[in-house]
């Protein structure tokens, strides 16, 4: 009677190490960046900076303008998603770090592009404390993968982003909202970093 | 009898011995060193990579200074994240062909939309036409070379040693070998 007992909580108390096992945390999920959920449209405070997002664009193109008001265009293989933010540090001086991600529907996750020159994440403008700065990062994917979009920006005083302030934002775009915006999807402008404007454009 | 008995082990040995040899593969004809055309799709766990052309820079007339090759070559990403492209980098082994001169070090990917700028990470699962450039071994003479042969290692996603997070890695093994004439058309 003893020897079936034995063998069954033995078992079980493999099972409950196995099971243990697979609750320990991967690598790079321990030194991960913490991370403060909340959507767009309203100030997320992600303990270290702030970010408010702006109403989000779709284009097939994009213009960049430089110092003289010349524009430059940029077709996307698929469409550009321009998501305006206003981002404010609470405590020190620090930057966005690379790269800023969008999660999608489908289990992917895009960067923001870098090759557009006046973006944010391009920029990667100083952030000071209480001073506000705007912008815009910008991605490029196919229309179909904006489903569920979420924003992730992490921001760190130096290179090293373990354990650094990062801010996950849902976009809050529905499908009619997205079918919207992807059938007026044509033409708009990167608007450029600028410093002391509280207001995402 | 003892003799006979000896022989009938050893025999029987031996042919345990093919048998496993045969099991695993070993009798099979060995492949036959010859590439793929250009245009032919290779894919490891990674990638899919197809090669349309490539350009052999001479000392002082490529980008990177020194000698180096272009390849021109449709690319995929199957990650469900955007990778670096150093990681894509280390899947390929590259070198021109007669003198044997073997890409080495640093290189880098464009975009052949956008050749001005050096692209950070490749986007998952979005075919794009890409310019890899690779600058070749320090005392390469590539020059009279007029072909170049790609190797595309198969890759694992795996933690390093001294780092444990998980990145991509080349493997030894081969997933697949193009070789093309040079002209990027």
């Amino acid at each position: 009677m003893r020897r079936p007992t034995t063998v069954a909580v033995s078992l079980l108390l493999l099972a409950l190490v196995a099971a243990a096992h697979e609750l320990v945390p991967a690598p790079e999920d321990v030194t991960a960046p913490i991370a403060h959920a909340g959507e767009a449209g309203e100030v997320v405070d992600a303990r270290g900076f702030t970010i408010e997002v702006g109403e989000v664009r779709i284009a097939r193109t994009v213009v960049e303008e430089d110092l003289f008001g010349e524009g430059s265009r940029e077709t996307a293989n698929g469409v550009w998603v321009v998501v305006p933010a206003v981002l404010t540090s609470t405590s020190t001086s620090s930057r966005v770090a690379s790269p800023v991600l969008l999660e999608t529907g489908g289990g992917y996750t895009h960067s923001a592009v870098t090759r557009l020159s006046s973006t944010l994440n391009s920029q990667s403008p100083q952030l000071d404390p209480g001073i506000a700065v705007r912008g815009a990062f910008v991605f490029e994917l196919p229309p179909e993968r904006l489903t569920r979009a979420v924003l992730r920006v992490t921001v760190s005083e130096g290179l090293d982003t373990r354990l650094a302030a990062e801010a996950v934002v849902d976009l809050g775009l529905s499908p009619a909202e997205l079918r919207r915006l992807t059938a007026d999807a044509a033409e708009t402008t990167v608007p450029p970093v600028e410093y002391g404007h509280p207001d995402p454009r | 009898m003892l003799r006979a008995a000896a022989a009938g082990v050893f025999a029987l040995t031996v042919a345990a011995l093919l048998f496993a040899l045969w099991l695993s593969g070993g009798l099979e004809r060995a492949r036959e060193d010859v590439p793929l055309p250009p245009g032919t799709a290779v894919r490891n766990d990674l990638l899919t990579i197809t090669v349309h052309g490539a350009e052999i820079a001479s000392a002082g007339s490529g980008g990177l200074g020194g000698p180096s090759v272009t390849l021109r070559a449709e690319l995929t990403s199957h990650a469900d994240e955007p990778v670096s492209t150093s990681f894509f980098i280390d899947m390929l082994e590259v070198r021109t062909e007669p003198s044997g001169s073997r890409a080495e070090g640093y290189g880098s990917i464009t975009l052949e939309r956008a050749p001005a700028d050096l692209l950070t990470h490749v986007q998952p699962e979005m075919p794009e036409t890409v310019l890899v450039e690779l600058p070749l071994a320090e005392g390469a003479r590539p020059d009279g070379d007029g072909r170049v042969r790609v190797t595309v290692k198969e890759a694992e996603f795996r933690p390093g040693f001294a780092d444990e997070s998980s990145y991509w890695w080349s493997t030894d093994e081969v997933a697949g070998e193009v070789a093309v004439t040079t002209g990027l058309d």
